[in-house]
């Protein structure tokens, strides 16, 4: 080699300096564009690259694989926490703003009568008889909440009527139970009837307006609200509406189904009126 | 005792949230009925009139109907099972069948008469309730009988 060396030596400088003088007179000429030998080599060399980058990646994986595993596990350990906490965070989020809209109806209805005493409360438990239809609040005699008290929801829909009441809960039937019988008024009409719970209608949710006037002329729809009448109950409180008009089994009268505007099931939170004006 | 804690717990929190066919289960006539079967009259009654209290106290307008009802479902489950059949499953399925439609007959003659409830509507509503609670004797029974079998049973007798 080093007689290679010796011997050529002034060729190969003389073959080198030539390469050069041609790149870069190509590089001159090619106005940016590659020269031929930097093609060739290019060209010839990019898979080979292209290869050994693979490779270097995989090797990288492998390390990062090998030596980050734990700290990864530790972090997605660590962000899973994150999302729980987040994921709570935006349900009690969504909780409050329910809340916040419901109190915010409550403050529409409260400017509306504001001779109504409010107490909220939640429900904590249904019926557990297939014979009533009743559920249990979380509020009672400490709060001031008497039997008879109506129990209404943010917008003044009527729920049911406290039954009994314990230190710090009480029961409400529904306007579907059996035993509930109100004073209502057809709205549209202003004409007098009596909303009661029936026992065959209480499975599907319903509940029957009895005493109907002679010659009145119910609509699908029509709105029955409290009558306020004998100063039991506040007047204006929504039941529900109209769903058809039937004749009883006597064949005598005629008694119309009434939807209640809300069902006990949907609800978690209620109001109980403790106090309101008596308007004869 | 704990396990009539756990069955009221089940019949009043969990079940009631979930209705087959409309209905939820009674579970305590069936705990009643196998405590009489398997510990006799005494037992039974004695039993029943703690299952009958929670009750009375957990539903509303009852005024001590359960406490009655359960009460009389031990007593004679325990004569059935002393007189008339050997105390075990049989005797507990009987009894159980007894006494929810015992219940069911007052609670729906009472509806009937009191609330002009039409007959179908009543059986609508204790022929589910029935068969619904009927679905629960297998399992109550067993807990009742590995509660006898462990402890002694209630130690009521």
């Amino acid at each position: 080699m080093k007689n290679f060396f010796k011997n050529r030596g002034i060729s190969l400088v003389f073959l080198a300096v030539v390469i050069v003088v041609i790149m870069a007179a190509s590089s001159a000429l090619m106005g940016g564009r590659a020269n031929v030998i930097s093609n060739v080599v290019g060209v010839v060399t990019l898979p080979a690259q292209k290869a050994l980058t693979g490779f270097a990646g995989w090797v990288g994986s492998i390390y990062s694989y090998t030596y980050e595993y734990d700290a990864l596990k530790a972090e997605n350990e660590s962000l899973k926490k994150q999302i729980a906490e987040m994921e709570d965070s935006v349900r009690q989020a969504q909780y409050d703003k329910e809340e916040n809209e419901r109190l915010r109806e409550l403050l529409k209805l409260s400017q509306q009568h504001r001779d109504f005493d409010f107490e909220s409360a939640t429900i904590v438990s249904r019926s557990s008889s297939n014979w009533t239809a009743s559920i249990t609040l979380s509020k009672g005699s400490s709060q001031d909440v008497k039997a008879g008290d109506s129990v209404v929801t943010e917008t003044g829909v009527l729920v049911g009527v406290i039954v009994e009441v314990g230190t710090n809960w009480s029961t409400a039937v529904t306007v579907t139970d059996p035993d509930t019988e109100l004073g209502a008024l057809i709205f549209r009409t202003g004409e007098a009837a009596i909303a009661e719970g029936d026992f065959e209608l209480m499975s599907s949710g319903k509940l029957k307006l009895t005493y109907l006037p002679e010659d009145v002329r119910l609509l699908n729809g029509d709105l029955i609200v409290t009558s306020g009448r004998g100063g039991v109950l506040p007047s204006g409180l929504i039941i529900g509406t109209v769903d058809e008009v039937k004749t009883d089994i006597s064949g005598l009268t005629d008694y119309a189904v009434i939807t209640p505007s809300v069902s006990a099931d949907s609800l978690t939170q209620v109001f109980i009126i403790k106090s309101f004006d008596i308007v004869e | 005792m704990l396990a009539l804690l756990l069955l009221f717990v089940a019949q009043t929190m969990l079940l009631n949230r979930f209705t087959v066919f409309g209905v939820y289960p009674l579970l305590l006539p069936i705990a009643v009925a196998a405590v009489g079967s398997f510990e006799g009259s005494a037992a039974g009654a004695g039993f029943g009139i703690a299952a009958g209290l929670l009750c009375d106290a957990a539903f509303y307008n009852t005024d001590g109907f359960y406490t009655a009802v359960f009460m009389l479902t031990g007593l004679l489950s325990g004569v059935v099972a002393e007189y008339v059949l050997n105390p075990g499953f049989l005797s507990c399925a009987l009894c159980s069948l007894g006494a929810l439609a015992g219940i069911d007959l007052v609670r729906g003659l009472y509806y009937i008469m009191a609330k002009d409830a039409p007959v179908r509507a009543v059986l609508a509503v204790a022929g589910p309730e029935i068969l619904y609670s009927l679905f629960w004797l297998v399992p109550v029974y067993l807990l009742v009988r590995s509660v006898y079998r462990r402890v002694g049973g209630t130690r009521l007798a």
